[in-house]
C-alpha cells in the first residue's frame, strides 16, 4: 500500500469513527420509519373508512383516494415526498457538521493540523465518507422498503424505490456540502448543527405550501428543493425536475468550494 | 562551529485585528538543541508556534523550518512529515480508543519508530483498548507524547509538554526530551516552567509581549549573568542603563540592582565611581534572568 493511500485510508476512517454514532442511528431510523410505514399500510387501510364513519365531517383530501389504491403514490405520499425525506434532511446536516473549524471548537485541530495531511485533503475524506455514509443510507431505505414490501405480499417495483431514494441522497449531498460549508462558517461544537437544522426547518415550513400544490412559480420551483428531493410520483425519468436538480447541485458545488475555501485560508 | 539552522524566522508579525500577538520576531534554533521558548501567558509562544506549523498565516515576515518556507502550504504539509508536534491543548479524538489513534497517527509517517512505540505503551502503561475519552488528563497527555516520540522526526516541538503531569511522569518526560536530543533530534519547547527548561535546555529563547526579549544559552547564563547592587548614601537615580552589558536596572531608593549579561567589572567600577558605599557581585538564577527580561520588550 502506497503512503498516500495509506492516508486517505487513515482519514477515512478517522472521519467514519467521528461519525459512525450518527450515522448508525440515522440508519436505525430509516429502516424503522420505511418498515413501519409499509408493515402499517394495511392497517390503516382498514382504520381509514372507519375514520370516516366517526367523522363524517372530514373532507378528502386531493390525494386521498390515490393512496388507497396506489401503493407506490402512498410510498412516494408518505415516505420519499414526506416523513423519509425529512429523516434525510436531518440526517444529511448531522453527517455534514464536521471540518478544522469545529475541531478548534472541540480542541482536536492543532493534532489534525499537526499531521502532514493538505487541508484540502482533510475536507475531501471527510467529505467523501459522509456522502458514501448517505448513499449507504439510501441503500438501507430503498432495501428496506422492498423487503418489507415483499414481506407483506404487495408488489413493489425496484425502478421505483431506486429513483426516489436516488434523489433523496443527491438531495441529501447538496445539504452535506452546505453542513459543511456551514461548520467552516459558524464556530461551535455543536452551533453549525443547530444552525443547520433550524435553517432545514425553517425552508421546509417556507415551501411547505408550494409541496402541496400551492401557486409557483418558475424560479420557486427551481428552489424547491423539497420537490428536487421528491420528484414526481412515477418511477419515470422524465418525472425527475431537471431545473431544480441542476440549480440544487450548483448551489451544493458552490457551498462546497467555499467550504474548501475558508478550510485552506484559515487561521487555526 | 555554527550548526544548520531548523527553525529561522525573520520579523515574524502576527496581528489579530489591533492585538499584537507576535511583533517582529526574529530568531534561530540550532540543529541538535534542545531550546526552551519561555513566556509568560499570552506573551505568544502558542501563535509563534502555529505559524511555524502553518496553521496560521503571519501577518508579516519569514520563516522556514527545517528549510521549508512557512507561508507555503504545500512545503507545510513536507515539512510536518518531518516534525513531532505537541500542542498546548492536548485533547484528542475522543471517537478513538488509544490503539485506534495511535495507528490512526502511523500512518502517516513511514519512518515511523515501533520499538518507541512499544517502550512509551511500556512506561506510560497506556491501555490501548480504553478510549480516549475515558483518559485521566495525564494518560491524555502521555499519549499525545508517544504520538510525538515515535514519529522518527527530526525536529520536536512540544508546547507546554508537561502540563497535567504529576512529578514523576514529568521527570519521564524530560528525559524523553534529553534522549531524543541524544539521538540527533532537535527539540523546540515552549514552558512557563523555568526549572523544567534549565533542567533540559542548552539555549533559551524569551518572548514578551510578542517580542524576543532573551536568545542565550544556559551556559551562558550561569557563567556570565550576574546581579550587581550597589548601596548609596541617599536616593539615587543612575545612568549605568547606558552601559553595554546592562539588561535591566531597578531603582529602590538607596540601593541600585542591575542585572547584566556581561562587562561586569565595568558596571562595578561604574557604581563605585559613581560614589556607591558598597557594590557586590551575586549569581543569578534562569528564573532572575527571566523576571528580570519581563517588560523589557521595546515598543
Amino acid at each position: 500500500m502506497s503512503a498516500r493511500s495509506a492516508v486517505w485510508r487513515a482519514l477515512s476512517r478517522k472521519a467514519w469513527l467521528e461519525t459512525r454514532a450518527r450515522f448508525a442511528t440515522g440508519a436505525v431510523v430509516i429502516v424503522l420509519l420505511c418498515a413501519f410505514m409499509v408493515l402499517v399500510r394495511p392497517r390503516m387501510l382498514v382504520q381509514w373508512p372507519l375514520d370516516k364513519i366517526l367523522h363524517p365531517e372530514w373532507r378528502d383530501p386531493p390525494w386521498w383516494d390515490r393512496v388507497h389504491t396506489d401503493y407506490p403514490f402512498f410510498l412516494w405520499h408518505y415516505l420519499y415526498r414526506d416523513m423519509l425525506q425529512k429523516a434525510f434532511m436531518v440526517f444529511a446536516v448531522l453527517l455534514g457538521v464536521g471540518g478544522l473549524a469545529r475541531e478548534v471548537a472541540y480542541g482536536t485541530a492543532a493534532f489534525t493540523l499537526s499531521l502532514p495531511a493538505s487541508r484540502r485533503l482533510l475536507l475531501a475524506t471527510r467529505a467523501t465518507v459522509a456522502a458514501a455514509e448517505t448513499a449507504a443510507l439510501g441503500v438501507l431505505a430503498a432495501a428496506t422498503i422492498l423487503l418489507t414490501s415483499a414481506f407483506i405480499g404487495v408488489p413493489y417495483s425496484a425502478a421505483h424505490a431506486l429513483l426516489h431514494t436516488a434523489l433523496l441522497v443527491l438531495g441529501a449531498c447538496v445539504l452535506l456540502a452546505g453542513s459543511l460549508c456551514l461548520s467552516s462558517i459558524v464556530e461551535g461544537e455543536h452551533a453549525p448543527a443547530l444552525v443547520g437544522l433550524a435553517g432545514v426547518g425553517m425552508f421546509n415550513y417556507i415551501m411547505a405550501p408550494y409541496a402541496d400544490g400551492g401557486p409557483t412559480s418558475g424560479l420557486v420551483r427551481a428552489l424547491d428543493f423539497v420537490h428536487v428531493m421528491s420528484g414526481s410520483p412515477g418511477e419515470s425519468l422524465a418525472d425527475v425536475p431537471w431545473t431544480g436538480v441542476a440549480v440544487s447541485l450548483g448551489i451544493g458545488a458552490l457551498a462546497l468550494l467555499y467550504a474548501f475555501r475558508r478550510s485552506e485560508t484559515g487561521d487555526f | 562551529m555554527m550548526q544548520p539552522m531548523v527553525i529561522e524566522t525573520k520579523g515574524l508579525t502576527k496581528h489579530y485585528g489591533s492585538f499584537e500577538a507576535v511583533n517582529d520576531l526574529s530568531l534561530l534554533v540550532e540543529s541538535g538543541s534542545i531550546t526552551g521558548f519561555l513566556g509568560q501567558n499570552g506573551a505568544g509562544k502558542s501563535s509563534t508556534i502555529r505559524m511555524l506549523l502553518g496553521m496560521m498565516r503571519p501577518t508579516r515576515g519569514t520563516g522556514q523550518v527545517l528549510g521549508f518556507d512557512i507561508a507555503d502550504p504545500a512545503a507545510s504539509v513536507r515539512m510536518r512529515q518531518r516534525i513531532a508536534y505537541v500542542a498546548e491543548d492536548k485533547r484528542l479524538f475522543d471517537y478513538m480508543t488509544v490503539g485506534q489513534l495511535i495507528a490512526f497517527t502511523r500512518a502517516f509517517f513511514p519512518s515511523w519508530c515501533h520499538d518507541t512505540e512499544r517502550e512509551l505503551i511500556d512506561e506510560f502503561r497506556l491501555p490501548l483498548e480504553l478510549s480516549i475519552k475515558k483518559l485521566s488528563k495525564g494518560m491524555r497527555t502521555q499519549t499525545a507524547l508517544l504520538l510525538a516520540f515515535a514519529r522518527g522526526a527530526e525536529l520536536l516541538i512540544l508546547d507546554e509538554p508537561t502540563e497535567g503531569l504529576d512529578p514523576v511522569s514529568t521527570e519521564k518526560v524530560l528525559g524523553l526530551v534529553v534522549r531524543a536530543a541524544a539521538n540527533g533530534m532537535s527539540v523546540f519547547f515552549s514552558s512557563h516552567q523555568i526549572a523544567e527548561v534549565e533542567q533540559v535546555a542548552d539555549r533559551v529563547l524569551m518572548i514578551d509581549s510578542g517580542r524576543l526579549v532573551l536568545d542565550t544559552s544556559i551556559d551562558s547564563v550561569k557563567e556570565h549573568f550576574r546581579r550587581v547592587r550597589g548601596v548609596f548614601a541617599e536616593p539615587h537615580d543612575s545612568a549605568i542603563g547606558a552601559l553595554p552589558g546592562v539588561r535591566r536596572v531597578d531603582v529602590d531608593g538607596r540601593i541600585v540592582s542591575v542585572m547584566a549579561s556581561h562587562n561586569v567589572n565595568e558596571i562595578v567600577r561604574y557604581l563605585r565611581a559613581d560614589s556607591a558605599t558598597n557594590v557586590e557581585v551575586l549569581p543569578v538564577t534562569l528564573k532572575d534572568v527571566l523576571l528580570g527580561s519581563i517588560g523589557t520588550a521595546k515598543r
